[in-house]
Order: structure tokens, then C-alpha cells, then sequence
């Protein structure tokens, strides 16, 4: 692990506690990620990996957790904080969960996703189109309705999307999911 | 501070105008939903105004006369006996004459005495309307100089033709004393105020205030019950910087436009069939777009409340069942018990006939009551709609 100073940590989580109805789902977690670190979370089924997330990506309401966490320096504790994170925030679901609009194009998934950074449309396809050839999304499928495309490419797409506004931190939930070694 | 507020509300804008076109690329691909919303309203309205065409007056109702009027009378003063039937066949000639009335049969029960249950038995079948009965005193009573009496039994089973019947019968009443002579009791002198113009579709006119308001505030209700239970991505956009008002707004804003063209739309059918609109055709579509905006306020706060697309069409269902039942289309709202009738006046429906009503028969300004509490309704729906959305959770 390389060193870093404090001011690089980027998500700090300390003794981290959800309760859904009474019920601890997660239980004193703590880790920090600094700037530039690829990070893991592995556990069994139902471990808590996913709500970790949802708690760094503002999803779950402040009365269900407790702890210390901060992103980008930021808490998603306090309200007036969520758009800030988020801006700074890309987020790729696991494959089940992609909610993409698939009868629509990749491109224009992500260009609906990229408006709501302040992107223009002709902005959001250059960056797409060069997203989508590094992620080698065959160009025949850009402007295919995204349910004709293979769960793989799905999930290539998801990632596009999460990259689209160039954020600070990427959260890729079960990212390898459908994607062959080849990809 | 200005200028932050100004920056924060430039990007608001530019992400709630991408939202907004974005519904209408949604709305594109499943163009079924869209001619449904856009195109059935007219040819409803052209097919309705062909049907009444067609129609013209409505059918004379059948009925069975039975004459009780040749039967032995007893004078109950001098106990002198008559079987006078002199009036039975020119009541008779009345009824034939009579355009709201068809004679099946005519029975005498001198003639048969089983007259009464034949036409029961009619009457049962359905083959009639209603019997008319020609009582023993008929004649008599009115040679006599009294006021004549005719029994008329009605098939009661539907309470909505019964006033028709009796109406019907009424008119061979009015042949019957003017072709003889008689003098009744009190002559009565119609006016007619707000009746359709000649030359007009009057059966289109008189139906026409039931259907438009219910068919703009289904379909808009129709149209919009999924669009937000069914857009799984919604939870994705939150991990943007989009708001979920914002969403709302898109929505709101996109299917008012599809609204505009629906109501533009059916203005045209109304005025290629020949309807009759005594106000003005501006103060029409207020109020149709102002009953559509209220079907397209229910649909997304049925929408926003549930959880599943069945759900959804479940409650679509039952609350557009109650809101037809309490309308007052079937029971007038002031026949209703009081808790009821309270319930009826926050429905959208209640208000929609009368003030589609008033501007096509009566040409009164749709600024009045029914519209101010329609717009009341659609606000408050708008309100719970909004706080039922940013309460609910979306997770990814």
C-alpha cells in the first residue's frame, strides 16, 4: 500500500452501523480509500457489500446509520452535501440492478445520464463514443435499442454511464459480472 | 448570492428541459400509447356523432292498451248501470297517432277476460314498456264533465326510463284531449330556453357532456398511471445531480403538451360532427384541458403511490370506478347521503359534466365553481404526489 498523507484519503468510513428495523446490517466497519487506490469488498451473500455503497452514494437516509463517513471530504449526513458527492461520484450497479432505459440507444442512455451533469448532447456523444471504444462496445450496437444488446455489453454501457461526467471516485458494484476475460 | 442562484437555477432548468426530452423519447417508442391518447378521442367523438345521426329521434316504446271502459259501470249515486266505451277507440286513435308510443295490441277485457294478464306476461317478456289501462269509469266520468283517469303500469325495473314512459304516455294523453274536445283542467304552455338550434346533432348534443369529460379524464389517467412506476432508471438518475422535483416537473410538463394536442385534437372532432357549442370553443378547451390536467394529476399520484405496475392499474381500476360512481352520471349528487355527497364534491369527475355543460348548453364562463374546484383537486394531488415522491426511498 503506498503512503499518503491524510489530505488524500477520499472516502473515510469509521465504526460504520446500518439498522433496518431493528436489525444491524452492517456492524462497525471502518476503512478509508486514498486518492489513486483501487479498492476491494469482498463477503458472502448478503454481507452488506451494496449497502456500504449506498451509504457513500447517499442513499440511504442518515436516521438508518451511524458513524463517521465522509466522501471527498464531504458527509452524506447532511443533506446540502448529497449534490456535491454525487457530482463527484460515478456509481455502476451490479446487473440486475443496471436501471438503464432499454429501449433507448447507449448513446442516448448516455447522453440522458450526461445532461444531468450540465452536459451538452454533442459533448456527452464525443465522450461516450470514446468510452464506449475503450470499453469495446462494437460500434454496430450505439444506436441499437440497449435490450438487443448482450448482458456483457450491458454492463459495458452501466460503466460508460458511471465514467460519463469523469468522477473522482468509481464505485463498480459486482463489476466483472457478464464481462469475459477477453473484455 | 444572485449570481449562485441564478447558476443553480440556469442548470435546473437545462437538466428539467433534457428530462422533459427525454419523456417525449420515451413516449416515442411505444407509439400504441400515443395514438391511443391522440387519436381514439376524435374518432370516438366522429363515431358517437354518426351513431346519434343515425339515431334521430329516439324509437316509439311499445305498450299494450287494456279497455276496462265497456265493463259494466255502476253509478255509485243513483246505482243507474252504463257500459259506455265511447272514448276507448279515439284513445286509442291517440296512441297510434302519437310518435313516442307503439300500439302492440289492443286489448277489451269485455272481449277476453284474461286482457290484464296477457299483457303482464308482455310486460315480463319485455316485448312492452308499460300497459296502459283504460279504467270501468272512463267514459262515464267523462261525459259526466269529471276529470278522466288512464292507469299506466311501467316497468319500473330501470328508474332511468321510467320519467321516458311517462312522458310518452303524457303525449297520447295531449292528442287524445285535443282531437276531442276536452277541456283538462290546467293547459300547460312550454318554453323552450338553451334548447340546440336546428339543424344541429341534438342527440349528440344531449350525450355529449357525459363522454367528453369522462373519456378526457380516463385517457389522460390512463396515459399517465405507469410512467413513473414503470421507469426503473428513476433510481439511477438520483445518483446524479438531477432532483426529484425536477423529475416530476419533465413529467408533469411533458404530458400537459400531450394533453394540449389531445384536447386540439377533439375541439376538431367536436366541430367536424356538427356539435353545438353555445359558449365559446376557447372556454371548451379550458375546461376539457382543465379535466384532462386533473386525469393526468390522478394518474401520477396513482403512479407515485404505488410500488408495481399492478399495483397501479389495480388502483387505476378501483379509484376510476368509485370516481364514475360518485359522479353523479348514475345517482344525482344531491339524492346522495350527505357523507357521500361531501366525498363526491373533492372527486374530479363530479365537477367535469357540470362544467362541460355549462359552457356547450347554457354558453356561461368556465371561470365559476366547478373550475376552481377542479383546479383545487389537481393542486392538492400535485402536492401529496410531490411528497409522496421525495418520501419515497430508490436505491440502486
Amino acid at each position: 500500500m503506498k503512503k499518503s498523507n491524510l489530505k488524500d484519503i477520499i472516502v473515510n468510513v469509521k465504526n460504520l452501523d446500518v439498522i433496518f428495523k431493528k436489525k444491524k446490517i452492517i456492524h462497525e466497519v471502518s476503512f478509508q480509500v486514498f486518492k489513486g487506490e483501487i479498492i476491494g469488498l469482498f463477503g458472502i451473500s448478503g454481507a452488506g457489500k451494496t449497502t456500504i455503497i449506498r451509504v457513500l452514494t447517499c442513499q440511504i437516509k442518515k436516521k438508518y446509520w451511524k458513524g463517521i463517513v465522509s466522501v471527498t471530504n464531504l458527509s452524506p449526513k447532511k443533506k446540502g452535501n448529497h449534490s456535491k458527492i454525487l457530482r463527484n461520484v460515478g456509481y455502476v450497479p451490479q446487473l440486475e440492478l443496471l436501471n438503464l432505459y432499454y429501449d433507448l440507444s447507449p448513446l442516448v442512455n448516455v447522453e440522458i445520464f450526461a445532461s444531468n451533469y450540465g452536459q451538452k448532447k454533442e459533448k456527452a456523444r464525443k465522450i461516450a463514443k470514446d468510452l464506449f471504444t475503450t470499453l469495446d462496445i462494437p460500434e454496430d450496437t450505439w444506436k441499437n435499442p440497449l435490450e438487443k444488446l448482450s448482458g456483457g455489453e450491458k454492463k459495458r454501457v452501466s460503466m460508460a454511464i458511471g465514467l460519463i461526467h469523469k468522477p473522482k471516485i468509481l464505485f463498480l458494484d459486482e463489476p466483472t459480472t457478464l464481462i469475459n476475460y477477453l473484455n | 448570492m444572485l449570481q449562485d442562484f441564478k447558476d443553480k437555477s440556469k442548470k435546473s432548468l437545462f437538466r428539467t428541459f433534457k428530462m422533459i426530452k427525454k419523456e417525449f423519447r420515451l413516449l416515442r417508442i411505444d407509439p400504441w400509447n400515443l395514438v391511443i391518447a391522440l387519436l381514439i378521442p376524435p374518432a370516438i367523438i366522429m363515431l358517437f356523432s354518426f351513431m346519434t345521426e343515425e339515431a334521430g329521434v329516439p324509437p316509439p316504446l311499445p305498450v299494450i292498451v287494456v279497455s276496462n271502459d265497456s265493463n259494466t259501470f255502476i253509478n255509485p249515486n243513483n246505482y243507474a248501470e252504463s257500459t259506455w266505451d265511447n272514448f276507448s277507440i279515439p284513445y286509442i286513435n291517440a296512441v297510434n297517432k302519437s310518435n313516442l308510443l307503439e300500439l302492440k295490441v289492443f286489448l277489451n277485457s269485455t272481449e277476453d277476460p284474461y286482457s290484464m294478464e296477457i299483457a303482464r306476461q308482455e310486460l315480463l317478456l319485455g316485448n312492452i314498456n308499460s300497459i296502459i289501462v283504460i279504467p270501468v269509469e272512463f267514459t262515464e266520468l267523462l261525459n259526466l264533465g269529471y276529470p278522466g283517469l288512464i292507469e299506466c303500469i311501467i316497468d319500473s325495473s330501470r328508474i332511468s326510463k321510467i320519467q321516458d314512459n311517462i312522458n310518452a304516455v303524457y303525449d297520447s294523453i295531449r292528442i287524445f284531449v285535443n282531437d276531442n274536445n276536452l277541456t283538462p283542467q290546467i293547459k300547460l304552455k312550454g318554453f323552450e330556453e338553451f334548447s340546440v338550434p336546428p339543424g344541429y346533432n341534438q342527440a349528440l348534443n344531449a350525450n355529449i357532456t357525459q363522454l367528453l369529460p369522462l373519456m378526457v379524464f380516463g385517457i389522460a389517467n390512463v396515459l399517465t398511471i405507469l410512467v413513473i412506476v414503470k421507469e426503473n432508471p428513476i433510481s439511477r438518475l438520483l445518483l446524479t445531480p438531477i432532483k426529484k422535483s425536477e423529475i416530476l416537473i419533465s413529467k408533469y410538463f411533458t404530458y400537459s403538451i400531450v394533453l394540449f394536442i389531445q384536447d386540439m385534437g377533439i375541439i376538431l372532432a367536436t366541430l367536424a360532427s356538427g356539435l353545438y357549442i353555445r359558449g365559446s370553443i376557447f372556454e371548451l378547451f379550458g375546461a376539457l384541458y382543465m379535466i384532462g390536467y386533473s386525469g393526468i394529476s390522478m394518474g401520477l399520484f396513482i403512479s407515485t403511490l404505488s410500488k408495481s405496475k399492478t399495483e397501479a392499474n389495480q388502483l387505476f381500476f378501483a379509484s376510476f370506478i368509485i370516481i364514475i360512481l360518485l359522479s353523479g352520471l348514475f345517482v344525482p349528487l344531491g339524492s346522495m347521503p350527505i357523507y357521500l355527497n361531501l366525498f363526491a364534491q373533492i372527486l374530479p369527475l363530479s365537477h367535469a359534466n357540470p362544467l362541460v355543460d355549462s359552457v356547450l348548453s347554457k354558453g356561461t364562463s368556465i371561470l365559476e365553481y366547478h373550475f376552481y374546484i377542479l383546479l383545487i383537486v389537481s393542486f392538492i394531488l400535485n402536492i401529496i404526489t410531490f411528497l409522496v415522491f421525495y418520501k419515497r426511498r430508490y436505491e440502486v
